[in-house]
């Protein structure tokens, strides 16, 4: 794998993450109050980690 | 989001992407995923998917570009899954039938925007399905005419269908309703009815009202609620029962003969005529403000004579349509394609049945009828040896002169006695015309008159 294609498994990887812990807070999955935080807190990066992510495929590497 | 329910195969060999964008691909319908090309080929060949989602790089193991083609003879709508795909593939996807693709990974935005790239496809192709399978035309202007249609479903405002008798309105009409998916559709023909008979008709009247009403019934714009009502040479209608039907169209609700109890409907009018409504309403025979009413969207349908490219067409079509070959020889199709057609596709039709009561199987220029084969069309008598003679008594200027002169009154009489609508029927200046006819106002002509 270069470069390139390692960056895009991990975008792929981390977009699908993201996803599933959308799915799980959707499904109302998790009962425990301290994980919804963390959960919510992790969701809240999300926009963030995608910035770096596209900021790092346009990056000459 | 998208209210549909749609089937959707998804082709991607990551079982965590696969899953992940399953779900996100849910809310428009059913969803099956194929993890490799052997699945995803078996699943398009038994399945009937209206859309798909290829995964171009499944490891080598795929040759994703045959999947397209496969895809595309099954008819479905597909979109690539780019995740830093080459353009050359991304290209040749296209080629082989790809009709969008998605970078990936791929939010929810980005897919609506797909979704509504397909939805507006799919809209489209249904509607190119209706308009061939029931309107016969390859006539540049009347498919664009035809294609107005299209844009219909964004407004509920009323259709005006004009075009000479034969022309096909009515069949436009139900096209009309099937594009904008009306199930109910209600249809006169005004011509057919007197003030009172249209009255009830339309509004529905009570039992006892008249003699003859001898139960409640109801009228047709009460059973138009929520649908189409279509009415049919609509110039026919006397000044009264236009009023009525203005009052109607305009408040939406009304009485019923005989009744106190005011019945509402929400129906949308699409009304037709062979006549020239705008000299009608110059002449003040149709109401001004009815047609501006019910004109709000104008289709016009024109003439087989402005559109001789579908005479032919027509037909094979109607000869398709009986029970025995039928064989037009050249020679006939020739004098099949000059004939003017006054009548237009309704001749045609004629035609071809009346070859088949007759049991004529080979159409030669014999087996015409004399008009057609003669082409006798009544503009032909424009020279004829009353002219002739008259030319021989006062001289071709003074006879040229008195043509134009009587012609110019005779178009602006038809007109309404309004000498701008004459002059932009006969595409001629209207200051040339004016001028023309203020030079020879006086001018007194010692023969016999030219009708």
């Amino acid at each position: 794998m270069n470069l390139n294609q390692e960056i895009h498994t991990l975008n792929g990887y981390i977009h699908n993450v993201v996803n599933l812990l959308k799915y799980i807070k959707e499904d109302a999955l998790i009962d425990n109050e301290e994980t919804k935080e963390m959960l919510d807190l992790a969701l809240n990066k999300e926009n963030e980690i995608i910035t770096i992510i596209e900021d790092l495929k346009n990056k000459d590497l | 989001m998208v209210d549909q329910n749609l089937n959707i195969l998804l082709v991607e060999d990551d079982a965590l992407t696969a899953q992940t964008n399953k779900r996100l691909l849910k809310q428009y319908g059913n969803v099956l995923v194929a993890n490799d090309a052997k699945e995803a080929h078996s699943l398009i060949k038994n399945h009937k998917f209206e859309i798909a989602f290829f995964d171009l790089n499944l490891y080598g193991e795929l040759d994703g570009l045959k999947l397209l083609t496969l895809a595309k003879m099954m008819g479905i709508y597909s979109v690539v899954l780019s995740g830093e795909l080459r353009t050359d593939i991304l290209e040749e996807s296209f080629v082989n039938g790809a009709k969008d693709f998605l970078n990936k990974p791929f939010n929810q935005k980005k897919l609506d925007s797909v979704m509504h790239r397909y939805l507006n496809f799919k809209r489209d192709s249904e509607f190119e399905d209706i308009i061939n399978s029931n309107f016969i035309t390859k006539s540049n202007k009347q498919t664009e005419e035809l294609y107005k249609i299209k844009n219909l479903s964004f407004s509920e405002k009323p259709i005006f269908i004009s075009g000479e008798t034969g022309t096909g309105k009515r069949v436009v009409a139900h096209i009309i309703k099937q594009v904008l998916g009306f199930k109910n559709f209600v249809e006169i023909n005004c011509s057919q009815y007197n003030d009172d008979l249209f009255a009830s008709e339309l509004l529905g009247h009570k039992k006892g009202s008249f003699s003859g009403a001898i139960e409640d019934k109801k009228g047709l714009l009460e059973l138009a609620n929520e649908g189409i009502i279509f009415l049919d040479e609509i110039h026919s209608l006397s000044s009264k029962s236009q009023k009525t039907l203005l009052k109607a169209i305009e408040e939406k609700e009304f009485f019923p003969v005989g009744s106190d109890k005011k019945v509402k409907s929400n129906f949308r009018v699409i009304s037709a005529t062979c006549e020239n409504i705008h000299s009608l309403v110059a002449q003040s025979s149709f109401r001004q403000d009815l047609y501006a009413r019910i004109s709000t969207f104008n289709i016009e349908l024109l003439p087989l004579r402005k559109r001789s490219e579908d005479i032919n067409l027509l037909f094979e079509y109607f000869i398709s349509k009986q029970p025995f070959r039928i064989v037009i020889k050249e020679s006939t199709s020739k004098l099949l394609e000059n004939y003017f057609w006054p009548q237009n596709t309704r001749e045609i039709q004629d035609l071809v049945e009346n070859w088949v009561v007759n049991g004529h199987r080979l159409i030669t220029p014999d087996t015409l009828p004399i008009h057609i084969k003669n082409n006798i069309r009544p503009q032909d008598t424009i020279i004829n040896d009353y002219f002739l003679d008259m030319v021989e008594e006062i001289g071709l200027t003074e006879f040229i002169v008195r043509f134009k002169k009587e012609l110019i009154q005779a178009m602006i009489k038809r007109h309404g006695g309004v000498m701008k609508y004459a002059s932009e029927a006969m595409k001629a200046s209207y200051p040339s015309l004016s001028d023309f006819m203020k030079k020879n106002k006086n001018k007194s002509f010692n023969t016999r008159s030219l009708h």
